[in-house]
């Protein structure tokens, strides 16, 4: 009967996945149980309503188990007990801590400041680390990169590429789905009777089927499949527009000579703040031959202009595409060249692009993953210094915890009870400072994008939350854990015989205050050394004078080539010049191809005739340029009117020029290349600082005549526009009149072009935003830390001199004097600093030389900077301590003795 | 120490427990509880109402003897406390003296 039975059970079973299931997360004891009635009942059910019914039913029923009632009941085993201690637990808590008042307020505020750090530092990190990321695609989208290597010191390396670099890829590989060329051309855009200098960028067709750019209105399909159709950002429909609807609506952009008529045919979104590809006004590649001639677009190999995205099919390894690149150079390029200049394009990730300092910037911009390594450390030791006071604090009010755990455990108490009674105490009170922490740095948010030159949002996500449960828990546990697991050690006995405890962990709180101070020096060190730098950066004697100049952009009509557009320039700036030279408050006026803080200025390479490989920047200026930007002559003359040969033939070189060909006298000499025209060097300048203090200055050629080094030279390198610019020297007195002259002589010559212009010092202080925005960082991070430190000791003095006001007493009672209590004190505090300086001395010295080294010119580390912070520190320890000390010395002993 | 409430579904069970005997677990109350009100509960919930009841004290269980019917399984077998008794009677009481004040209108047929 038992094999037929078996026979038939094993015919119909319930299904085992789901009695697994069950039996997953159901407690053991009561699985059986359980399994019994589902079984039963599926008997029954399979009587009553065959098979199928009775298996779905025993399933469903063994789902339905699935709650709440039943996975969490060996969770909590004895919840009756549990709950009743919690709300003993919850009201010592809070009487406990609004008993200490004082402390529980710096803990809090000290946890809540250190919090908000970290929410938006965070934010910020995330930020840079999420670059490009918001692509759909993005894992799929790469960008071609170049290599050259011609032997000798010839080796290039872009991020740019030929214009023919997409389509050639796109022709040959089938992994590649499409590919975009992007870059931005300067032009003026007319809108209505309004005229612009405008960045205009011009994309591949296919732009929006690989980006995931969020239209607002339009087709994203259609949007860029049209010569004469522009996609314009929000912000900029807004700024053309106003509120009307912008779509259909014509604006004209200058391409090549002439104004051409767009037709707005989609809004964009505003491109958000973590993208690499940045547009407001953007239009398609069919209008390439409006700018560059037909060579340049299919052959022309070693000129690089565009960035080139390209997106791969779906699982395609982007190596084995790379390795697929050679046979079609070798084609595309011919035999001759390919070999001789190893061409080795490669392909980069778009999500590598931000943060990848190796490779050369092209259009996107990068930043260096060390600014947010420094941030994150900042945002730890805030944090850090925070959970020390809470530690050090909570610690030191053991002593008045003491009976309480005593009596807890001779009532019957078991440790791991009391253990998380203290963390859970801790975590109240972090949730607490963290609640405050979100508050403060939802209103500091516009401030920190300040600080570091973004547009972050506070959103409210899952990012967000994980920030803060991670915070939550780690500062609660971290910072609860030591002071629960000194208190529940307790001995009751001891406790309840009055015996003193604790000066064990003495030591423990004087190295977490030791840390404390360790850190706080060397962000005081690490302050004042930015500082320094930075004012050096400020204030350095750039070896020319650059108060009260004033650059004003020249737009050179686009007709012919560089060459002559720039020559039109400076014929326009004549006019200029002889214009603004009617005027008492300008000083001064030349024009010059390039202006300070833009970018490089053009790099050229040749080949000498020892056949080494140079390079030297280049800017084409006037007669008036030396004299206008009062840079020194140390040898020969500057450019004359009296000698028409200057406008020919005649070169100035700097120093650095001279030195790098170890001449002596470089007068009458000329430029060891020898495909160079006939010139002559007649001058030689002191070198000047052109580009920013984190590059040494290079070899320089300043002339008037561009052709005569054009001629001789085998590479160049474009990073900014040679198109003149005036620069104009005004009296320090009403700027702002002077201003509007030159303006009124801009409408008069330029017309209804945009007047736009620049101060020198400021585009040059620009070049160091992110170094001076670090070092507001970290001055804001310092104040806090300090805050928060002194706090903490502030409250720590305020606990030992409680415990020690007898022993001060007794000692007064017996003659000690004011001042040698003061000094016996305090003794403790100023060794403790000596220590901390000592250790932070090194670590600072090595970090701080470390960013002082991305700088060429800087400022050294001192010795002073060091006494200095730890006197400061030292001070500020004091200053904090002092109440509390003298508090203590004063007191009359009468009043703490009479009760023995 | 606050009063015990006890639900209505708790007061529906506990009674079948009662009513049940040597033979109250799970399955078996699902299948009385159908019969005597016609009521169809669900087997999850009846057995988490168990375990709370036996975690107010007012049921104990115990694992009964194996049979075959049940894949060889053991029944988990509940019996009504001496607590759970007094709570049944104090809710009868005080249900029964709530009803006396309802005035009693006859009831007519028309």
């Amino acid at each position: 009967m038992s094999d037929s039975n078996f026979q038939e059970k094993k015919r119909a079973a319930p299904s085992k996945a789901a009695l697994r299931f069950l039996n997953w997360f159901c407690p053991p004891e009561l699985y059986e149980g359980i399994e019994g009635d589902l079984l039963e009942s599926f008997e029954k059910d399979l009587a009553e309503l065959g098979e199928q019914r009775a298996k779905w039913n025993c399933m469903i029923n063994a789902l339905r188990f699935l709650r709440p009632g039943i996975i969490l009941r060996n969770k909590f085993r004895n919840p009756l007990i549990k709950n009743y201690m919690l709300r003993n637990y919850l009201k010592i808590a809070f009487r406990s801590l609004w008993r200490a008042k004082a402390h529980t307020i710096i803990n809090v505020f000290g946890l809540a400041l250190g919090i908000s750090c970290c929410i938006l530092i965070s934010l910020y990190v995330r930020d840079e680390l999420t670059f490009d990321s918001f692509h759909s695609k993005a894992h799929r989208i790469y960008r071609v990169y170049g290599r050259e290597d011609w032997g000798e010191k010839q080796q290039f390396f872009y991020t740019e590429t030929p214009f023919a670099m997409g389509p050639a890829l796109k022709a040959n590989l089938p992994e590649v789905v499409s590919h975009v060329r992007f870059h931005n051309v300067n032009s003026q855009v007319k809108a209505g009777e309004q005229q612009f200098n405008e960045s205009v960028a011009i994309a591949g067709q296919d732009f929006f089927d690989v980006f995931d750019f969020d239209l607002v209105t339009g087709d994203r399909r259609q949007a860029l499949r049209g010569q004469a159709n522009v996609v314009l950002s929000e912000s900029y429909a807004k700024k053309y527009f106003g509120s009307a609807d912008p779509i259909n609506k014509v604006i004209s952009i200058q391409l090549g000579e002439q104004f051409e008529e767009f037709a707005v045919k989609a809004i964009v979104k505003n491109v958000p703040s973590n993208s690499s590809i940045r547009f407001d006004i953007l239009i398609s590649d069919l209008n390439y031959p409006k700018l560059y001639n037909e060579q340049l677009l299919t052959s022309s190999w070693f000129n690089i202009i565009p960035e080139t995205y390209i997106l791969l099919q779906a699982g395609a390894d982007p190596k084995k595409v790379e390795s697929k690149f050679p046979p079609i150079f070798r084609t595309a390029i011919g035999e001759e060249e390919f070999t001789k200049s190893k061409y080795a394009p490669g392909l980069q990730s778009i999500t590598d692009i931000h943060l990848n300092t190796k490779f050369p910037v092209a259009i996107a911009p990068v930043s260096n993953p060390k600014y947010s390594y420094i941030l994150f450390g900042i945002a730890a030791l805030i944090l850090i210094v925070a959970c020390i006071n809470f530690v050090t604090l909570s610690v030191g009010r053991s002593m008045q915890r003491a009976k309480e755990v005593g009596i807890r455990k001779v009532v019957g108490a078991v440790r791991t009870q009391l253990i998380t009674q203290f963390i859970g105490e801790a975590i109240m009170v972090t949730l607490v400072a963290l609640i405050i922490g979100v508050g403060l740095s939802i209103i500091n948010l516009p401030l920190f994008n300040d600080l570091s030159g973004k547009q972050l949002l506070f959103p409210l996500d899952k990012f967000m939350l994980t920030v803060i449960g991670a915070l939550l828990l780690v500062i609660g546990l971290i910072s609860g854990s030591y002071p629960a697991l000194v208190l529940s050690s307790f001995k009751p006995i001891t406790i309840l015989k009055g015996a003193a405890q604790g000066s064990a962990k003495q030591s423990v709180r004087k190295i977490l205050v030791g840390i404390q101070l360790a850190l706080s020096i060397f962000l005081i060190s690490s302050t004042l050394l930015m500082r320094k730098q930075l004012s050096f950066l400020q204030n350095k004697n750039m070896g020319f004078d650059k108060e009260q100049l004033v650059t004003v952009q020249l737009n050179a009509p686009r007709t012919g080539g560089l060459a002559k557009r720039v020559a039109a320039g400076f014929v326009t700036g004549e006019r200029f010049k002889s214009e603004l030279a009617k005027f008492p408050d300008i000083l001064a006026v030349c024009t010059s191809s390039h202006d300070f803080g833009n970018g490089r200025w053009v790099n050229l390479g040749f080949t000498d005739e020892k056949t080494v490989y140079r390079t030297f920047d280049m800017n084409v200026v006037d007669d008036d340029y030396i004299p206008t930007l009062k840079i020194q002559v140390s040898k020969g003359r500057n450019f004359s009117d009296d000698n028409p040969s200057d406008k020919r033939r005649s070169v100035i070189v700097n120093e650095a020029f001279v030195k790098e060909y170890g001449w002596t006298d470089a007068i009458g000499k000329k430029i060891p290349g020898k495909k160079f025209a006939d010139h002559e060097i007649i001058g030689v300048v002191k070198d000047f600082n052109y580009a920013s203090l984190y590059t040494k200055v290079q070899p320089l050629v300043l002339t008037e005549s561009p052709g005569i080094i054009l001629s001789g030279i085998e590479n160049i390198y474009v990073d900014n526009s040679p198109i003149p610019k005036l620069i104009i020297r005004v009296r320090p007195e009403n700027i702002a009149a002077t201003i509007d002259q030159i303006k009124n002589v801009w409408n008069k010559i330029a017309g209804e072009e945009e007047f736009s212009f620049a101060f020198v010092d400021q585009a040059m202080a620009k070049q160091y935003k992110a170094d001076r925005n670090l070092g507001k960082i970290v001055s804001v991070a310092t104040l806090l830390a300090i805050i928060i430190g002194s706090l903490g000791l502030y409250a720590l003095a305020s606990l030992a001199m409680q415990n020690r006001t007898k022993e001060i007493s007794i000692r007064k009672v017996m003659g000690a004097s004011d001042n040698s209590l003061l000094y016996l004190l305090s003794k403790e505090y100023l060794t403790l600093v000596i220590l901390c300086l000592t250790i932070s001395v090194p670590i600072t010295w090595y970090l701080m030389s470390n960013w002082l080294s991305t700088f060429e010119y800087r400022v050294n580390i001192s010795a002073t900077i060091f006494v200095f912070a730890g006197a400061i520190s030292l001070l500020i320890a004091l200053a904090t301590i002092s109440f509390q000390l003298l508090k203590t010395v004063w007191t009359n002993p009468v009043n703490s003795l009479k009760y023995e | 120490m606050q009063k015990e409430y006890l639900g209505e579904f708790e007061e529906l069970v506990l009674t079948m427990v009662g009513i049940l005997q040597e033979d109250a677990y799970g399955n078996a109350i699902v299948t009385e509880i159908k019969q005597r009100i016609g009521r169809v509960v669900n087997l999850s919930a009846v057995h988490v109402t168990l375990y709370r009841l036996e975690d107010k004290g007012l049921v104990k269980s115990g694992m009964g003897g194996a049979t075959n019917a049940r894949g060889g399984r053991r029944k988990r077998i509940f019996t009504v406390t001496n607590a759970g008794l007094a709570m049944l009677r104090a809710k009868k009481e005080q249900q029964m003296q709530l009803w006396k004040l309802v005035p009693q209108l006859k009831m007519s047929i028309s």
